[in-house]
């Protein structure tokens, strides 16, 4: 089983977590056309190289990030959503 | 009056849990006040009560989160206390409703949990006063080291769950406890 290092809970089993897709900003709402929305909500860039992701752990409902390569899926790092403000 | 699972007319009535080497006992009648968000432990500090370090249990304080915890037997007049409060305070997470309190005890404890979660939970690997969020016999669960009457752990689960679990505990710990015959 691979192993994911959750920051509050250390590292645990893969099928503890729950992944929610890439970290993306949120689109103004003022000034995004609908088309843009639905592309913002639903479409994901395949990219390759490192991504910024979403991860829940189950058990403790705690949401935090992931920072992986897409390529090899080399986890580089996670770190809590609260770091997100220092960056 | 509330009707836990395992009561006479709960989903569960007639439910056995096991005894024995391995032997599961239920607590889920027993007072949970739980709060979640903002606001959760500067309320409860506010109300004298000591609040450990996340993942970590002190005292009947269970700190699921940084702003998650869940009161043991507390005292009665804390929901009051909370109702009357100002937020931020948290919001009420209804632990004494939605989730299942067991216990876990007997001599092949520890080779029963090697079993059914993933955590190590061995004397030397897992302190008494931390908290475990993981799984335990495939349910979503929280554990942590509680000597009630003897070597035990406590186990908080989706009270949805409860005769899952009890049969799910008897499955794993039927080798531990068979009865030998001749």
């Amino acid at each position: 089983m691979k192993i994911l290092t959750c920051p509050m809970n250390g590292p645990r089993n893969i099928n503890e977590f729950q992944s929610f897709g890439p970290l993306k900003a949120n689109p103004d709402p003022d000034a995004t056309s609908d088309a843009d929305w639905a592309r913002h909500l639903f479409r994901a860039d395949n990219s390759r190289g490192t991504i910024v992701e979403w991860w829940r752990h189950v058990p403790s409902n705690y949401f935090f990030l992931a920072e992986r390569n897409a390529t090899t899926n080399e986890v580089i790092r996670t770190f809590d959503p609260s770091e997100l403000e220092q960056m | 009056m509330r009707i836990y699972p395992l009561d006479p007319q709960g989903a569960a009535e007639g439910t056995p849990l096991v005894t024995g080497d391995v032997t599961l006992r239920d607590f889920s009648h027993t007072s949970r006040f739980g709060l979640k968000g903002r606001g959760s432990v500067a309320f409860l500090q506010s109300q004298g009560i000591s609040v450990p370090g996340v993942n970590e249990t002190a005292t009947g304080v269970l700190r699921l989160g940084s702003e998650e915890v869940v009161v043991l037997d507390g005292p009665t007049e804390l929901r009051a206390s909370w109702e009357a409060a100002q937020a931020p305070k948290g919001y009420y997470a209804w632990r004494e409703e939605t989730w299942a309190m067991m216990h876990l005890s007997g001599e092949r404890l520890f080779d029963l949990m090697a079993k059914i979660c993933p955590v190590d939970l061995s004397v030397s690997a897992f302190a008494v006063g931390r908290i475990a969020q993981t799984r335990v016999g495939y349910v979503e669960a929280i554990t942590w080291r509680n000597d009630r009457d003897g070597i035990g752990f406590d186990l908080l689960f989706d009270i949805a769950a409860t005769a899952f679990f009890a049969d799910a505990v008897a499955t794993a710990s039927a080798e531990f406890n068979r009865e030998v015959t001749p």
